[in-house]
């Protein structure tokens, strides 16, 4: 376990009859990360937040919080943490206010900490509505305060941006960075990847139960990165790639050219004669070829 | 921690209307039962006196408010179930229907304090309800009708006493409550492992009438397995209204429904202790 990691996962191997949902998951989740737990639908993603939120019981493996076993200490680990599993849901029938208190009673938060958590995500005012009147939007706000309730040092939340518009999505992002600053690890599954770009600063990628990659974004997006050219002679520019051994085109589109090569910009236009009418050419993300 | 999980579970059922349905209903049929008791009562008189009434003179009436009660506990006793059972039904297979374990279970709460809490809420429940029923039949008869003699049939007619009258109502709250809470506790359990708050009244009733029928049909093998059911006590109340009051038929009653309430609570404890909440 490196100086900086929060949490360790070891070998976890979680079993739903004859299906593996999680094969031998080994990875950590370094301290003040926002983390980003990335993957397909039906990868695994749910599964380990219901490991680690106590939600499921039966699993094998190791998970470390700070050197210390969670489940020799489950309910200390369980302070430390706040959990928004999929979408939030509520007593409808009580009040947003009456749901923070009930939740507030279990980790013996304060009723002063149930209005600074309205506060913080934009539910004062919506505060003795009933949760059945809500949005989804408000519900999925309503599901982070109860997370940050009890002030846990560290944060997952599964799929937050999940049926959210892009409105929503912009509010949910801020609420998240805006947490981090205030000093939390936040660890968010996703198969949303822009939410990842702009939120993560460390990765994991999970396919089918198994850990297929794990570093830092930055690290990500280099490796995933293409070089898109743009350009009103596509059929023109391909013949100079397909003679290229640096550089293999991975797409054609009308008036844009997708390669894939270790060059940089300014290599693959030096590569093409200064004739041609390039609009652009561009280093862009690919991070879905990763889920395949 | 225990007392704030119990004003958590006391906080979701004072909110939802369907808490309120057993004692809407009771306090609706209770006074029209007694209503209908008293304007029919020489019909009713006719009807318990049968064939004594050729042989003996009687003066007076018998109808006042603890026969009221009564014939109102007779009445209603074996439709208890699919009131008492309406709390504890929804209490655990609401929380895994709705989705709300996934808040509640993550945080820093042991799983068996929170099925005890659960419990404390679904007998407290069961209890009042009972207390309700006899208490406000008790209330209306007698505000209604009066007091006087209590005339049962047990080997025959049976007039009891004025004065101990309302000790008999109580031992028969008290026994029937024991078997309501065995009944509760079944529903309880199977709310453990359905997912819907439908299966355990269906199942809990279910078994109730089977079990009742067990105890009526004259078979010599349901003879000698009825009086280790449970369901075989509903009507155990009636031991109440015997002269003697037979203490040790009582006691054997109370248990035998120990031993299946602590058998459905072990096995609703141990199912969700370790049940994976997955949806």
């Amino acid at each position: 376990m490196k100086n900086n990691d929060l949490i360790k996962l070891n070998n976890i191997i979680k079993n739903f009859g004859d299906s593996t949902a999680l094969n031998n998951l080994s990875f950590s989740i370094p301290k003040n990360s926002i983390f980003g737990l990335l993957g397909p639908n039906g990868s695994g993603k749910s599964t380990l937040m219901r490991i680690l939120s106590g939600l499921i019981i039966e699993w094998n493996g190791e998970i470390l919080y700070e050197n210390q076993d969670i489940k020799l200490n489950q309910e200390h680990f369980l302070k430390k943490c706040g959990f928004l599993i999929e979408n939030p849901t509520f007593y409808e029938y009580l009040s947003a206010r009456q749901n923070l208190s009930l939740l507030a009673k279990l980790s013996k938060s304060s009723n002063q900490s149930i209005n600074n958590v309205l506060n913080d995500v934009d539910l004062v005012d919506d505060a003795d509505k009933k949760v059945g009147d809500f949005s989804y939007g408000m519900k999925q706000r309503l599901g982070i305060a109860q997370a940050i309730l009890h002030d846990p040092d560290i944060l997952f939340l599964d799929e937050p941006n999940n049926g959210l518009d892009p409105l929503g999505i912009r509010e949910m992002n801020k609420t998240i960075l805006k947490l981090h600053s205030k000093g939390k690890t936040i660890c968010v599954s996703t198969h949303i990847l822009n939410d990842v770009e702009e939120l993560c600063s460390d990765v994991v990628i999970l396919k089918e139960g198994k850990l297929i990659h794990s570093s830092s974004i930055e690290y990500l997006i280099d490796q995933s990165q293409e070089i898109v050219i743009r350009s009103k002679e596509i059929e023109s520019i391909i013949k100079y790639f397909t003679e290229s051994s640096s550089c293999k085109i991975k797409s054609v589109e009308k008036e844009k050219l997708t390669i894939k090569t270790e060059l940089d910009v300014r290599s693959v236009n030096q590569l093409l004669p200064k004739n041609l009418e390039i609009r652009s050419i561009a280093k862009e993300p690919n991070l879905a070829d990763l889920f395949k | 921690m225990i007392k704030f999980l119990i004003f958590n579970e006391f906080q979701k059922i004072f909110y939802r209307r369907r808490t309120y349905i057993g004692f809407i209903l009771i306090g609706i049929l209770i006074p029209f039962i007694v209503g209908a008791i008293d304007s029919g009562g020489n019909m009713l008189e006719k009807s318990i006196y049968g064939q004594l009434s050729d042989s003996f003179f009687f003066v007076g009436s018998l109808i006042n408010g603890y026969l009221a009660t009564y014939i109102i506990i007779a009445v209603l006793i074996t439709h208890m179930p699919f009131l008492s059972t309406i709390i504890a039904a929804d209490i655990v297979s609401g929380e895994y229907s709705k989705g709300t374990f996934r808040l509640y279970l993550s945080r820093p709460v042991s799983r068996s304090k929170i099925l005890i809490s659960k419990l404390i809420i679904v007998y407290l429940y069961t209890i009042l309800l009972m207390g309700f029923f006899v208490g406000y039949s008790l209330l209306i008869s007698v505000a209604w009708l009066g007091t006087g003699e209590l005339a049962v049939f047990h080997m025959g007619l049976l007039f009891l006493s004025e004065s101990d009258a309302l000790i008999r109502f109580f031992i028969a709250f008290l026994t029937s409550t024991v078997v309501m809470l065995t009944v509760s506790s079944l529903c309880f359990y199977i709310s453990t492992i359905s997912k819907n708050s439908v299966t355990p009244i269906i199942i809990t009733i279910s078994t109730v009438f089977v079990g009742t029928a067990i105890s009526i049909i004259p078979i010599e093998f349901f003879e000698i397995i009825n009086p280790y059911l449970f369901t075989g006590y509903i009507n155990s109340y009636l031991s109440a209204f015997h002269d003697p009051i037979p203490y040790d038929a009582i006691l054997r009653l109370i248990i035998i429904c120990f031993i299946w309430t602590i058998l459905f609570l072990g096995l609703a404890f141990n199912h969700f202790i370790k049940k994976d909440i997955t949806d």
